[in-house]
């Protein structure tokens, strides 16, 4: 019986035998390195037995009784308190004694044994309570774990006393908020949870990964490093899956063992079989024919399962499809439905008899043999489809990227050296990487599997083939201190060309335009994702040879992914955010090989999917197929086929989506409340799908929209984060499929670490080449705008009101910060209240009568427009941004235009002038500072009465003393008006009202600005004796309206000071903060300078330090607490004066602190490379930029030029 | 049983092939016009360039019958019966042939105009109803009497023309708008006229920027009439194409019953022109509109209850909007369809056809047939099965090599390489003339829109542009390709279409008698001397090919100066002067001529004007 379970282990094995040789995984670590417990058998079953027998003895104390050394206590929770914020501190976190008493002389804490990991436990308190919960777990040696943590609202979570999670705001209940990694020391570790509910019940969840932990966490490894042939991992997976050797006694293995098999057991027959063999006496001999039937019941179990859902109608339909459409390529058509009638036939009884469970009555051989043959009848019928077994199939062998943030960030490049390492430099990692091509036969089976190119430390990704199938073009990292270059060669493999070169950038996602040119992505624009430190890349494009690097692109963030559309445009993924929230911004958009015509797509206007991603057009087909996927997820995700023309969000142009479930995800634009915690929502469906290819016949473009091949997960997915087990994460094992949409999805190929870019090699259709019209000898663009009264919501703004359009540029953030604030959004450098970006005015164009405007604008510059009415006052705002290049003439309908209509045939008046120059705002275009622009309006008119130390001073404070991050009147008119937007058309007026990180739908004309803020109802109704110049009242109108920015520059003096902006070092504060607290005699909450400054208002003058309001917590000004304070107030003051910040007058914005210096170094040496190359354009040369052989040609250009 | 069909069409188009070789002898055949006998289950095959009309047997796809000798063959009806055909032959001295289907003989012509189009029986058989393109007229004929019953003006080329069942109305596309090209509104008209009062009781004005008219029909329920067109978006500078910004293709619904317009909607999909919309013809059961387009060289075939439904619930929308019961009015009304380009969205499939320039279009039950205008074939889709692949080619009618000339006709008409497939060369230049829009390229600045010139002459009369920009219209023609149609084409396909404009010839004037000046224009010619219009349009190719400032520049333009036009065919291609300001010949020389700069008529009275217009209008 054992030989013969063991063939039929060995036919399943090579049924499922997709699964190849871990090549990339299987390197060799010396043995001497192997701990002394660890005791390698012949099997791996009995090096586990033996191993864990070897540990026990090992760390078990001499004469004491065995006992695990692993083990994890239940939770204690003690609490509720009432509490007011999670600062607040209780007797648990102060001395963690479980024998605590309170007053009463009750135990605090209690034993929770229901509080079982994995699950979402509500727990006793209210509204503002505060609850602990503390367990210990002890390991014989130190191990690295990871945590999944879960609390509502506020979270803090302690290891040993240190800190390893904090979130503050409010949050629903749900698993895997938080991770931290648990660096576990030998022995008992302590963990501690502390939730604060904010609002409604709290509730917490806990989950080891992996889990759980016991003795194997410790000897996996080895053992998997030691048996890695298939089926020892078969094994493995079935016994880890069942936690075979995790919950032992001790007391008596072999029965423990016997046990845990017996209750593992699928299908019932087999268990009644485990039952009869279970009652002989336990031997390591009746242990092995126990475990062997396991494996029996396994097998079967798995065969079933790789059957039961087996969708006869869909391979039905794909087979029947595919007799139309190809009637002599397809021959077998007809006889491939009978012999799927007939397979259908046979499963019938199979299928009743399992459903039954009365696999006794079947032959396990003929059921595994028939399965098998299903199976690969299956994989004949959809493999000889021609479109897949015509021509073989290139791909991507490489692992996926590593747990970061983002889809965006992806390059892990050089010079981005993070603190904590994630998404820096220290996070790359690489098993090696290949780019490989495989062809199928019309049988199913592969023909032909070559490397075209394999890398053993680096990383190659991105390929796209020639338009004559030649060629290949793809983006190649050959190790860490490599970068990401572009790279051709031809298709057998042979002729490998570098074409960019230079260090310190990353150049990916390349494509062939049909010019001859190359378009890519790389982050040759140095600039950053504003609510983070992730570097972004941009457009660009090249020469054939690599010659003459333009960027074509040069948006506010982050444009990536290209493809290009059947009519010569590029289609690709952008994100931005002016004055929206960070997560649900990314979306399809179009434009030009020439950078021109930069237009939205897809999917920029709802909450969810937040980022949609590798955007392919499906040829013939007015259809795309993407990915949708999260802000923080990595660019995987559900896969779709969007019909735009059926609208440009929700769920209507959603014409497919695999996985289907994940449908009711999506969400529509009417939705404009502020809900961003669904941007994450794509995180969840499974399986992962990563680029997608739509495949047709390239003739005449039968089929298209119906096959597709894609990288897709196989098996199990973790979480993007769960990498404690490997040292190279691999979060899902990613394989080639054939997928279609009668609900086929077939395996084509798997190896490790992953398959990614699967694309046909062969001829393909070349669109027309569009001709381009940029001029790099100007420096300017031309706009024109048809109706501003045209588009969503502006209809309903009465004609000849809008007297004038705003040109305001959204500034790239060039440089980042260790150090920052949060309010919704991190900000490393703190920046504005409640929004990462800054703006500078442009200047102002005026709008005609009949709603027209046609002005110029600089070429290159992100920026967007608002409108406004004959006070200078914002009507209406972007939200999103636009560009031209050089000598563009760009058109627009109106605001918000209808992007699925053409344009009114209608003469408008603005044409027929000459384009109206900006009329600059107060001065030359410049940052916009609160500090120097507002500031000095309220000196003039407000602080005689609104300033410290008077009465109209406490009802608002108008000063502009600096404070820690921002001023005193900053943080008061914001803390006296919402932390964020919410719908108020009418109704009474917010002091200000401002849009923030506002919700993605387009929202109405008046929704937000100095229309619908007090502070200019009053002023201009006229307050007191106060009386606004113009001007002055244009300031404070223009500040509202540009969402209320306090910093013009993300270049911080006071980079490695707390919040990026503080003149005073963590030092100082630290020192300051103890001060204020051990002088806290009227029970205040602890000091926490941002929420101080949210209720109170600044807590900080570095201009008269004696008003700083923090002082006031020390009565006795007389005391050494209060002097010491004043004098580390007094020493920012001196420190400010010293190194002035940006919002000191006169204060160049200019980088100063020693990293930004090198980064503004970087981002002049890649400007000075894009200037090069647009000069050797307009001289007709080529130059090459950074390329060590081809500096001759910079050179002879710089001759010719002087 | 496929099989064997698929043989069998197979040899009769090689069959017919080796026949056609010998037959045709290597000419162009350019199906122009196809009509179809029920009855007898047969096809009528008029071919514009070929001087043939051909009889198809459908029940095995052969020619049966060629009648050649019908001079430039336009237009084809049959007699309910199936007993007489008749062919407009598009001659400046047009004429009707008759041929008797019975005995398959020509019969004695009927009278027809300058290039008689588009004719249609009356119900009773007894009327012939012909459009005289350029007479701008339409005829009703006694067939049986040889006569001319009554001759009703319409307004400019009259092109196509449908009728009701009832046999009271026509319904007549006129090919091209009649405004002077700057006032604002700019669009050709449907007129319907009463035909027992043999009057004109209405023009049926299309939304602005409707050129170049092409088919027409009705419903079989005789609710609807359809007419096909160029929408073109003039009024915006040439800055893009996307999202039709220069031209979109539409089609207009006329409602019979009202004699109003209906709605108008798009052809082109958000990211995908359908270039030149041609024939329109419904499918008898009234399931279908079908419309081909000759630039896309694809169908599309609208499904008729589908898009009556979706236009009632926008008219709906748009009348609660009006009440002020919807909150928003954005695009709802029948009439604002017209910019929604996703209109047809899950209504209208796109069929791609095998051949190029499909032109003509005819049902029998569910199948409708092609005329490939440039590829000398009949195409044949099977309008209901579930997901039509594509039309089928059914039958060659020649094989003849192409020659440049020819070539460079088919490019011209080509939008398949136009940037998303929304315009070709023909697009703005119908028939290789112009669309009596005024557009405003870039070449010469923005603001400043320039009345579409006819290309005729233009290689032998350069510069090119009416701003006279272009040194060399070969210049043009490429820049045309560039900056029009966005496209980077090689220099082999604009060598073509130089050659085709090369040798393009006039057509001669409405306003001849037989082939002579009238007397008025004889007279006329003196004082074309005598007014100084010779010195600058002097014969033959009447124009100096120089640069003048005849007073006409306003605005920007204010003391401009002009390339001077060839006045050779000025008769058709009005509106006049740089910026179409002036509807006719009259407002040329009178209105717009300020200081007499543009024409020295200071000695000419009434009459002699008159004379003297009717000569210009002569050449």
């Amino acid at each position: 019986m054992d030989m013969i379970s063991r063939k039929h282990v060995f036919r399943y094995g090579t049924l499922l035998a997709v699964i190849l040789i871990g090549i990339y995984s299987c390197r060799v670590i010396p043995e001497t390195n192997d701990p002394p417990y660890y005791k390698k058998k012949a099997t791996w079953q009995e090096t586990m037995r033996c191993s864990r027998q070897a540990m026990l003895d090992y760390f078990g104390k001499p004469g004491q009784k065995r006992s695990d050394p692993v083990q994890i206590s239940p939770w204690y929770l003690a609490g509720p308190f009432p509490a007011e914020n999670l600062a607040e501190v209780f007797i648990p976190e102060k001395n963690l004694d479980l024998l605590t008493r309170d007053a009463e002389g009750r135990l605090l804490w209690h034993q929770r044994p229901d509080f079982i990991d994995n699950k979402l436990h509500e727990l006793p308190g209210e509204t503002s309570t505060t609850t602990y919960l503390w367990r210990k777990i002890t390991v014989p040696a130190a191990i690295t774990i990871m945590g999944s943590f879960s609390g509502k609202d506020g979270t803090d979570i302690w290891l040993n006393g240190e800190k390893i999670v904090h979130s503050d705001i409010p949050r629903g209940l749900e698993p895997d908020k938080d991770r931290a990694q648990l660096h576990l020391k030998a022995g008992a570790n302590h963990l501690l949870m502390k939730i604060f509910a904010q609002v409604g019940k709290p509730g917490f969840y806990f989950k080891i990964l992996p889990e759980p932990l016991s003795l194997a966490t410790f000897l996996w490894p080895l053992i998997e490093r030691d048996f890695p042939d298939s089926l020892s991992r078969k094994q493995m997976d079935w016994e880890k899956n069942d936690g075979i050797w995790n919950t032992l006694t001790f007391t008596d293995e072999i029965t423990g063992l016997a046990d845990n098999y017996l209750e593992s057991f699928k299908r019932p027959a087999f268990a009644l079989l485990a039952a009869q063999i279970a009652k002989a006496l336990p031997s390591i001999e009746t242990l092995s024919d126990l475990r062997q039937l396991y494996y029996r019941d396994h097998l079967v179990h798995e065969t079933w399962e790789s059957c039961k859902d087996f969708n006869f109608e869909s391979l039905r339909m794909a087979i029947h499809d595919l007799q139309q459409s190809y009637p002599s390529e397809y021959p077998s058509g007809e006889q491939y439905i009978s012999e799927l009638s007939r397979l259908e036939q046979e499963f019938k009884p199979i299928h009743a008899a399992m459903i039954a469970q009365q696999e006794a009555n079947l032959n396990e051989n003929s059921f595994i043999q028939f399965v098998r043959n299903l199976l690969s009848f299956q994989r004949k019928a959809l493999i000889s489809n021609p479109l897949v077994s015509n021509q073989p199939i290139l791909f991507i062998v490489r692992q996926q990227y590593w747990g970061n943030h983002g889809p965006t960030n992806t390059m892990f490049q050089n010079g981005e050296d993070f603190p904590g390492g994630v998404g820096g430099l220290k996070a790359w990692r690489s098993d090696g990487s290949a780019l490989n091509m495989i062809a199928f036969d019309r049988e199913g089976k592969t023909k032909l599997l070559k490397t075209l190119i394999k890398i053993p430390f680096g990383m190659i990704r991105d390929p796209d083939i020639s338009f004559d199938g030649k060629r290949v073009l793809f983006s190649m990292r050959n190790d860490k201190a490599d970068d990401y270059h572009i790279y051709e060669m031809n298709i057998d493999g042979s002729d490998l060309k570098q074409l960019t070169w230079g260090t310190e950038l990353a150049d990916v996602d390349p494509i062939y335009l049909p010019d001859g040119h190359i378009a890519f992505s790389s982050t040759r624009d140095l600039k950053y994702c504003h609510c983070n430190i992730h570097i972004q890349p941009n457009l660009f494009k090249m020469e054939e040879d690599g010659a003459n690097i333009v960027q074509i692109g040069g948006g506010h963030l982050w444009e990536g992914h290209p493809s290009l559309m059947p009519d010569g445009r590029i289609l690709y993924s952008r994100w931005e955010y002016v004055d929206r929230q960070f997560g649900p911004s990314y979306g399809l958009w179009t434009m030009y090989p020439d950078g021109t015509n930069q237009s939205l797509y897809y999917g920029n206007n709802a909450w969810t999917p937040s980022a949609i991603l590798d955007g392919r057009v499906i040829p013939g087909t007015s259809l795309v197929t993407c990915i949708f996927s999260g802000i923080h997820n990595l660019p995987w995700g559900a896969m779709t086929i969007v019909d735009r023309r059926r609208g440009l969000d929700g769920s209507d142009p959603v014409l497919k989506i695999w996985p289907a479930e994940s449908r009711k995800l999506l969400q529509n634009i009417d939705n404009v409340a502020w809900t961003p915690y669904k941007i994450d929502l794509f995180h969840y469906p499974v399986p992962k799908y990563e680029d997608p290819y739509p495949l047709a016949d390239p003739v005449s473009g039968r089929c298209a929209g119906k096959y597709f091949l894609v990288s897709r997960s196989v098996g199990k997915v973790t979480h993007h984060f769960e990498s404690t087990s490997k040292t190279n994460a691999s979060y899902a094992l990613m394989g080639i499929f054939l997928i279609d949409v009668f609900g086929n999805e077939l395996l084509l190929h798997v190896e490790e670490p992953g398959c990614y870019d699967p694309m046909p090699v062969g001829e393909r259709y070349k669109p027309v080449a569009i001709p381009s019209r940029v001029n790099y000898a100007k420096d300017k663009g031309y706009f024109y705008l048809e109706n501003i009264y045209q588009g969503t919501g502006m209809e309903l703004v009465p004609k000849g009101t809008i007297k004038y359009l705003r040109i305001v540029e959204a500034p790239p953030k060039r440089q980042w910060s260790e150090n920052g604030r949060g309010i919704d959004a991190a900000q490393p450098p703190a920046m504005n209240w409640n929004v990462t970006i800054s703006k500078a005015i442009i200047g102002d164009v005026p709008v005609e009568e009949d709603g027209s405007a046609y002005f110029e604008i600089p070429a290159n510059k992100f920026v967007f427009f608002q409108a406004l009415d004959k006070d200078k006052m914002m009507v209406q705002s972007m939200r999103s941004g636009t560009m031209v290049q050089p000598g563009e003439m760009a058109g627009c309908i109106g605001c918000h235009d209808n992007r699925l209509h053409a344009s009114p045939n209608r003469r408008f008046s603005a044409m027929q002038r000459p384009a109206s120059v900006p009329q600059a705002w107060y001065g030359p275009a410049r940052d916009f500072n609160y500090l120097t622009e507002v500031q000095p309006v309220f000196d003039r008119h407000c602080t005689g009465c609104h300033d410290y130390n008077k009465p109209a001073g406490l009802v608002l404070n108008l000063a502009g003393d600096p404070g820690l991050v921002f001023n005193t009147s900053y943080i008061d008119i914001h803390r006296k008006s919402a932390l964020r937007w919410f719908p108020d058309s009418t109704g009474a007026k917010l002091l200000i009202k401002v849009i923030h990180d506002g919700p993605p739908a387009v929202l109405p004309p008046f929704a937000w600005g100095s229309h619908r803020s007090r502070m200019v109802d009053v002023l201009k109704k006229g307050h007191k004796d106060v009386h606004l110049s113009k001007e002055d009242m244009e300031r404070i109108i223009t500040w509202i309206d540009l969402n209320a920015p306090y910093y013009g520059r993300y270049d911080a003096v006071y980079s490695e000071n707390p919040f990026a902006r503080s003149p005073l070092t963590k030092a100082q504060l630290k020192q300051l903060t103890e001060i204020l607290d051990s002088s806290n005699t009227t029970n205040l909450p602890k000091v926490n300078y941002s929420d101080l400054e949210k209720k109170e208002g600044s807590q900080f003058s570095f201009v008269r330090p004696e008003m700083s309001r923090i002082l006031t917590r020390i009565n006795d000004k007389s005391s050494w607490s209060y002097q010491q304070a004043l004098l580390i107030i007094t020493a920012g003051k001196e420190q400010l004066l010293n190194q002035p910040r940006e919002d000191i007058p006169g204060c160049p914005a200019e980088p100063i602190y020693k990293k930004d210096v090198i980064r503004n170094e970087r981002y002049l040496r890649l400007i000075a490379a894009e200037k090069a190359a647009r000069q050797a354009i307009l001289a007709g040369k080529k130059c090459y930029p950074f390329r060590p052989d081809k500096q001759t040609t910079d050179q002879s250009l710089k001759k010719d030029q002087e | 049983m496929h099989k064997i069909l698929f043989i069998i069409k197979l040899a009769s188009i090689t069959f017919f092939c080796i026949v056609n070789f010998t037959s045709c002898g290597g000419g162009y055949f350019s199906p122009v016009a196809l009509t179809v006998d029920t009855l007898h289950y047969k096809l009528f095959i008029a071919g514009a360039t070929s001087n043939k009309v051909v009889s198809v047997n459908l029940n095995n796809e052969r020619i049966e019958k060629r009648w050649t000798d019908v001079q430039s063959p336009s237009g084809l009806a049959l007699q309910a019966d199936g007993s007489k055909l008749f062919v407009t032959c598009a001659k400046p001295e047009g004429s009707v042939a008759m041929i008797d289907l019975e005995n398959g003989k020509r019969l004695s012509d009927l009278p027809a105009g300058h290039t008689p189009m588009s004719p249609v029986i009356s119900p009773d058989g007894r009327f012939l109803y012909i459009c005289n393109r350029f007479n701008n007229d339409v005829w009703l004929i006694d067939i049986e009497k040889k006569a001319v019953v009554a001759k009703i003006p319409v307004l400019r080329e009259p092109v196509a023309m449908t009728m009701d069942k009832t046999g009271r109305f026509l319904f007549v596309a006129n090919h091209l708008p009649a405004d002077p090209a700057n006032s604002g509104d700019v669009a050709a008209a449907v007129s319907i006229i009463d035909v027992p009062a043999k009057t004109v009781i209405a023009h049926i004005r299309l939304p602005d920027g409707s050129s170049s008219l092409r088919g027409i029909c009705i419903s079989p329920d005789d609710r609807y009439v359809f007419v096909t067109h160029i929408l073109a978006h003039y009024q915006l500078p040439t800055t893009q194409l996307e999202r039709g910004w220069m031209s979109t293709n539409a089609l207009s619904i006329i409602d019979a019953t009202t004699k109003k317009l209906y709605a108008t909607v798009l052809l082109d999909d958000v990211d995908r022109g359908a270039a030149n919309p041609w024939a329109v013809v419904c499918s008898p059961d009234g399931q279908y509109i079908c419309v081909t387009h000759a630039g896309t060289h694809e169908m599309s075939a609208i499904d008729a209850p589908k898009l009556f439904e979706k236009l009632q619930s926008r008219e709906q929308l748009a009348k609660a909007a009006e009440k002020g019961f919807a909150e928003n009015s954005y695009g709802t009304d029948a009439v604002k369809v017209s910019n929604d380009l996703a209109f047809l969205v899950d209504i209208r499939r796109r069929i791609p056809l095998p051949g190029n320039g499909p032109r003509s279009m005819a049902f029998i039950g569910k199948q409708v047939f092609i005329g490939e205008y440039f590829s000398d074939r009949v195409a044949r889709v099977e309008i209901d099965s579930e997901e039509p692949a594509g039309g089928t080619e059914m039958l060659s009618l020649s094989n003849a090599a192409m020659d440049a000339v020819r070539q460079g006709e088919i490019f011209f008409n080509d939008a398949s390489f136009c940037f998303q497939n929304w315009q070709s060369c023909a697009s703005c230049h119908p028939d290789v003339r112009a669309d009596g829009l005024n557009w405003d390229l870039l070449n010469d600045g923005v603001g400043n829109p320039k009345n579409t010139k006819s290309l005729l002459l233009s290689m032998q009369t350069p510069p090119a542009m009416i701003s006279g920009i272009r040194d060399r219209p070969e210049t043009a023609v490429r820049s045309g390709l560039k900056f029009i149609l966005f496209a980077v084409r090689p220099e082999e396909e604009a060598a073509t279409i130089d050659a085709y404009l090369h040798a393009l010839k006039p057509i001669p004037s409405p306003y001849l008698q037989k082939g002579k000046l009238s007397e008025a224009a004889k007279r006329g010619k003196k004082y074309y001397v005598q007014a100084g219009c010779a010195s600058c349009h002097p014969e033959p190719l009447f124009t100096d090919m120089k640069k003048y400032d005849v007073g006409t520049g306003i605005k920007s333009e204010k003391n401009g100066a002009f390339d001077t036009p060839s006045l050779v065919e000025i008769w058709r291609t009005a509106p006049y002067l740089y910026d179409g300001r002036a509807a006719a010949m009259q407002e040329v020389l009178i209105k717009y001529n300020r200081d007499n700069k543009h024409g020295n008529i200071a000695g000419l009275n009434n009459l002699e004007i008159q004379d003297l217009i009717e000569y210009i209008l002569s050449l």
